[in-house]
């Protein structure tokens, strides 16, 4: 039964209401069929058993009515056979007189036969009934039997015997009726039901029948059913052994049965039809909701909005009320996902793809007398404040600029577009407005100052502006171009902004091709070391070099490191360009005479990076150079940022034995605190200090301020840009160590240096003199 | 051969031929007498009480009486042409005397011997003395 089940669910019907329709009108059909067979086969019982009681008991009826006919017969016989005349007639065997009473007794009598038999067995009178064998009939009459079976004219009848007594019995009146077919279907429409019957000799009997038990109903199936009776009857001739055979169609008898059971299925039948549609419908109220919740669900999936209508409060309702809330909460958390990407999490402004698609829209809209405007802006020294202050405060300060700007600029549609870049949109220009007051307008807003854990952070911005239909009638490029101005802005210094010019556009592309150029010239050797010495004022003998690139562009000559290097600052170039410095710088010095030193630049950049000490032991091995004899020239900006890492990174490069001097100090961010912090081995006095020698009374005063000051703490001093005999006579005079300047010799390329070796002890030795 | 309490009295008599019998009636009902026998065809119409009819029997053989109006009623006269004859008594002996020795045909009849003509006969040779034969009768 589990397996039928497991065989039902496996059937692939496609749909669930022709599933459970079919399973239950399946069942139903089942057991109805089982109840139909049954009781079509009780019937089928039935119908045989009341037939063969039936047969039964017409056996006993014919035995009845051939018994009654027979006295009858006999009845009628005796009247004959007691007449005195009669008597008479065959005692004194008068023929004639006994033909015509057997004659007269036969028309009253029905009978078909009547002749009379002598004592001795002989045929007295037969009127005109064949008698085939008088004698056989002599024993049982002789017996005295009275009734029975015999055969006249090769027919069976039905005889009735009396005695004629005279008064000795001298023989017997014997009156036979035929058991003809006609007669024996007369006697069987007597019968309560449909026999045929027959009176047969076991010479007419198949076998079958002779074998059959007498006196009982049996069955024989030859092509169709029929029940049996045989019964003996008495005869009244002993060579004769008739039998009765009383027969009856079963299936006949059956057929109203059959009748019954055609009933019976058609009503089964149209019982499982009603349960079919009945199961129909019941599935269908099952599947309908589900059809419909099936709907919906492509419907959601499609992105449309679907409510169900919940129309009962039962399972289907539930499901309906469910299925609806998820759907809500499925709408709910699309807007979110789409307002998360769409926006920026920290302050919540649009992110860059929706300042994109905005713009855009705005581009498309706008008329030919409109304008629009387009802001980028990046925050001055943002990183500043996330080294200084952590990034939380970072985030803070980002925030408030962020509502800040919502805030006062109602009108602007403000993006963040990530880090400290923020983009604006302005629509809807008249073309009467200034732009250049819209301008400063927003570059007020950036201007901020914030109390953040005690400290203060202060903002402002750079601002790079395009300024659509001039400006470009798209929105990446007007995008691209508002960068470009971003750019100039930040480069010509901080909390301004800037209008996009075509010219921008010609300057990015050549800071593209510069780059290329660059690595180009440091792949194929086009960036070449120069060297300017470095001159001991006390001693009066040359120190050393500070080595400074120099590259000659095989097109555009000779380019200045104040061109190129801010780039490759920019573009990160500085780090391969610097650690071909340092090595090409390491080989050179060691092929200098005695202790000369070579000193190095090392741009911001190259500081912050975490390779730099590994880079600098790898260019000493590879020169074969003391380290003392190389100088690292840093300059005060490294301490811009983070102070304690700059300072752990000074330290360690120190432990690699290299001598580390601070680079044009006095410009810029100086602070003394930056000397007090780290010990120097050197000073670089910058040239503006020198310059102004000649010009500024108290020059000489700042000067020796310097020296005093590195003196106590223990650091040398060197001047840069030294051109005259009486700049060099106000530093040696205030106490100043070292001299570089084109007095003492230029920039020279390294093949060169050679004659310097000897000049510049001359020329020295020329001005002590 | 009288007619008592609806018999014939006695049931079987034997005479010689030529012989006269007288049927007395000592019945109070009234009675008929008719044979269909060869030996003997009469019928005597019904007569009554203490009246008496005769008949002659002229013909040896056996004659079956009957009364007409009385179905059960028999009566048997046995006419003989020898005076060799006798009935049995009730155990069926009977002594015949005076019988000449040599060849005979003893002849055995009773109404209800079962034999055609009630009578079975066999020859036999009567010796001089008194001899005992005994007969075996399949009757009715
Ligand atoms: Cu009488």
């Amino acid at each position: 039964m589990t397996r039928a089940f497991r065989t039902f669910d496996k059937l692939r019907f496609g749909s669930l209401k022709l599933r459970i329709a079919s399973l239950y009108a399946g069942l139903f059909a089942l057991v109805l069929a089982v109840v139909v067979l049954v009781a079509g086969n009780a019937l089928s019982r039935f119908g045989e058993a009341s037939a063969t009681r039936d047969l039964e008991s017409n056996a006993r009826v014919f035995d009845e009515i051939l018994e009654l006919r027979a006295r009858q017969l006999r009845r009628s016989s005796e009247v004959l056979s007691r007449d005195f005349g009669f008597r008479e007639a065959v005692a004194t065997n008068d023929a004639i007189t006994i033909d015509s009473a057997l004659e007269s007794l036969k028309s009253r009598s029905d009978a078909n036969a009547a002749f009379v038999i002598g004592v001795d067995g002989k045929l007295l009178a037969s009127g005109d009934a064949r008698i085939g064998n008088p004698d056989a009939l002599w024993y049982p009459l002789d017996e005295g039997q009275q009734r029975g079976i015999i055969a006249v004219g090769g027919e069976l009848a039905l005889a009735a015997a009396s005695p004629v007594e005279v008064p000795d019995t001298i023989g017997w009146l014997v009156l036979a009726q035929p058991l003809d077919k006609a007669e024996l279907d007369r006697l069987a429409k007597l019968a309560a039901v449909d026999v045929e019957a027959r009176v047969m000799l076991p010479a007419a009997m198949p076998d079958w029948m002779l074998s059959a038990p007498n006196d009982s109903v049996f069955q024989r199936a030859e092509g169709q059913s029929t029940l049996f009776h045989v019964s003996p009857l008495p005869a009244l001739q002993d060579d004769l052994k008739p039998r009765l055979v009383l027969q009856h169609s079963l299936d006949a008898s059956l057929a109203q049965y059959t009748r019954l059971q055609i009933w019976l299925v058609a009503l089964a039948i149209a019982a499982v039809l009603f349960v079919i549609a009945l199961s129909w419908r019941v599935a269908r109220t099952v599947t309908g909701p589900l059809q419909k919740l099936d709907e919906a669900t492509r419907a959601i999936s499609e992105g449309r909005v679907f409510e169900l209508k919940a129309e009962t409060d039962d399972e289907i309702g539930r499901l309906a009320d469910s299925f609806n809330k998820m759907s809500s909460a499925i709408e709910d958390r699309e807007r979110k996902i789409i307002h998360v990407g769409l926006h920026d999490g920290l302050t919540g402004l649009p992110n860059r793809k929706l300042f994109v698609e905005q713009l855009d829209q705005a581009v498309r809209r706008l008329d030919d007398s409109g304008r629009l405007m387009v802001v980028y802006a990046d925050l001055d020294d943002f990183k500043v404040v996330n080294d200084t202050l952590g990034h939380p405060a970072g985030d803070r300060l980002l925030c408030d600029v962020a509502a800040h700007l919502r805030e006062n600029l109602p009108d602007a549609l403000v993006a963040r577009l990530g880090g400290d870049e923020f983009a604006l949109l302005i629509d809807n220009l008249g073309s009467d407005r200034s732009l250049a007051a819209i301008a400063s307008e927003i570059l007020v807003c950036f201007q901020r100052s914030l109390m953040i854990d005690g400290q203060l952070a202060e903002s402002s911005a750079s601002l790079g502006i395009a300024v659509a239909p001039g400006d470009g009638r798209d929105g990446t490029v007007l995008m691209k171009n508002a960068d470009l101005a971003l750019y100039r802005a930040k480069s010509e210094g901080k909390a301004a902004y800037h209008f996009f010019e075509p010219s921008l556009d010609e300057e990015a592309r050549k800071r593209r091709q510069m780059e290329l150029d660059m690595r180009m010239a440091l792949r194929d050797g086009g960036f070449e070391l120069y060297y300017q010495p470095l001159y001991g004022a006390v001693e009066e003998e040359l120190k050393g070099f500070e080595a400074l690139i120099r590259w000659f562009h095989p097109e555009l000559g000779f380019i200045s490191p104040a061109e190129f290097i801010p780039l490759a600052e920019e573009t990160g170039l500085i780090i391969p360009i610097g650690e071909w410095v340092l090595r090409e710088a390491c080989q050179q010095a060691a092929t200098w005479p005695g202790e000369l030193s070579v000193a190095v630049n090392i741009s911001p950049k190259q500081f912050a990076s975490p390779g730099l000490s590994q880079t600098i032991m790898q260019a000493l091995a590879h020169g074969e150079l003391s380290p003392k004899r190389l100088e690292l020239e840093i300059t005060e900006s490294i301490f811009i940022a983070n102070v304690e890492k700059t300072l752990s990174t000074l330290h360690s490069l120190r432990a690699l034995g290299v001598r580390i001097a601070l680079d044009d100090f006095g410009t810029g961010y100086s602070s003394l605190s930056y000397l007090r912090s780290f010990p120097f081995d050197k000073v670089k006095i910058d040239r503006s200090f020198v310059q102004a020698i000649s010009k500024e009374v108290n020059a000489h005063a700042v000067i020796r301020a310097i020296t005093t000051l590195a003196e106590a703490l223990g650091m040398e001093t060197l001047a840069e840009g030294v051109e005259q005999e009486d700049q060099l006579e106000v530093l040696r005079r205030e106490g100043c160590r070292y001299i570089q300047g084109y007095l003492f010799g230029k920039p020279t390329p390294a093949a060169d240096l050679g004659n310097i070796f000897g000049d510049v002890n001359d020329k020295s030795k020329r001005l002590s003199a | 051969m009288a007619q008592k309490d609806r018999e014939f009295v006695p049931g079987t008599l034997i005479v010689a031929r030529g012989s006269t019998v007288a049927f007395p009636n000592l019945d109070n009902v009234r009675h008929s007498i008719y044979s269909f026998s060869k030996a003997a065809k009469f019928s005597i119409d019904l007569y009554g009480r203490d009246q008496t009819r005769t008949q002659g029997f002229l013909i040896a053989g056996t004659v079956a009486l009957g009364c007409n109006i009385h179905d059960e009623m028999r009566g048997y006269i046995r006419v003989t042409d020898t005076p060799f004859a006798g009935k049995t008594d009730h155990n069926g002996f009977v002594t015949l005397t005076s019988v000449p020795a040599g060849g005979a045909t003893v002849g055995v009849w009773h109404p209800r011997l079962r034999s055609p003509g009630n009578e079975t006969s066999s020859d036999v040779t009567i010796s001089s003395g008194s001899q005992s034969r005994r007969y075996k009768l399949r009757m009715r």
